[in-house]
């Protein structure tokens, strides 16, 4: 039953992720954040959320976007692992990146 | 044609938001930018996945291929691939079928499951790619606009092989069948009892009427196909 309802799941996945990142960069911006991490993690996060939200894509996006959630994951641990080494071990930052 | 032309776009996107990315990151220093830019990357690659995907289907141009093989096969084997089908609803042969008839009467009221040879009917029943939907769905709704729905969806959304259906009643307990921008190459010679699309569209009628459907012709005008169906029993 649920194939063929939701054969629209992935224009309404990239519909509504596309949106999602306009209004979320606009919000930011305006509120002045200056921060790229912060946006690029809630950009994954809002991919996550739609990602659980909107299924099930056919097989063969899914496969694909398995990928995506990976890298994304990747990404968002980095990101992660930046802001916690930065609060409780700024020095150790500091010499990384110098 | 049109998925290869939007993979494209995705692609050309993905290159313009990397390079508009870094260039707002170490040439103009200019982290709004970028962010923008960001969101982007990450929109476009997941067009791009969506672009590359082919729906439900991996390859429907080999899988409907077949089908239609196998349903000429059996169909000549028992020469009865020139004659015109009956659709039949759920309520009289179980599941919704294909009917073609050496010879029937409208008022048949219990179909076996594959030969039938009974006093009021002769023919072969055969489980299309319609039934199969219907099984698949667990049913359409009462009436034509369900039927038009559900078909509508499963020609232009899952098989993606039609632009647009429509489906009209006339006075004369006929139903007229309007299917936009078909593709040839899934009929080629086909006579109709193998058309792929008056497969899967009788059965998915006649059940949402739960009446017989009797095949009359088809026409063909430009992209369009033009299917004419008659309800029996009326």
């Amino acid at each position: 039953m649920s194939s063929i309802n939701t054969l629209r799941s992935k224009e309404i996945f990239i519909i509504i992720y596309s949106i999602s990142i306009a209004l979320t960069n606009t919000i930011l911006i305006f509120l002045g954040e200056i921060r790229l991490d912060v946006y690029i993690s809630l950009y994954i996060l809002e991919y996550y959320i739609y990602r659980a939200l909107i299924t099930p894509l056919p097989k063969r996006v899914n496969r694909y976007l398995r990928l995506m959630d990976i890298g994304l994951f990747i990404i968002f641990s980095i990101i992660v692992a930046y802001r916690v080494i930065q609060i409780i071990a700024p020095e150790l930052l500091g010499r990384w990146l110098l | 044609m049109k998925r290869d032309r939007l993979k494209l776009i995705a692609y050309i996107f993905i290159a313009i938001s990397i390079s508009g990315f870094l260039t707002s990151i170490f040439i103009i220093g200019y982290i709004e930018l970028a962010s923008a830019f960001a969101g982007w990357i990450l929109a476009s690659i997941v067009l791009a996945i969506i672009a590359s995907s082919r729906g439900a289907f991996s390859n429907p141009e080999s899988l409907i291929g077949s089908y239609r093989y196998i349903i000429r096969q059996i169909l000549e084997e028992f020469n009865i691939h020139d004659k015109k089908p009956y659709f039949t609803p759920s309520s009289i042969s179980g599941n919704p079928s294909m009917l073609i008839p050496i010879k029937i009467n409208p008022g048949i009221s219990k179909i076996p499951k594959r030969m039938i040879i009974l006093k009021e009917a002769r023919g072969v029943r055969l489980e299309t790619l319609g039934s199969y939907v219907l099984n698949e769905l667990g049913g359409v709704g009462e009436g034509l606009s369900s039927s038009e729905d559900m078909i509508k969806s499963v020609l232009t959304s899952y098989l993606e092989i039609a632009k647009d259906i429509k489906i009209v009643e006339t006075g004369e307990h006929t139903i007229i069948v309007k299917i936009s921008k078909y593709i040839r190459e899934y009929i080629g010679e086909d006579p109709p009892s193998v058309n792929i699309y008056l497969q899967i569209i009788g059965p998915i009628i006649s059940e949402s009427l739960n009446r017989v459907l009797r095949f009359e012709d088809i026409n063909y005008d430009g992209n369009n196909m033009i299917i004419k169906f008659s309800i029996m029993g009326v």
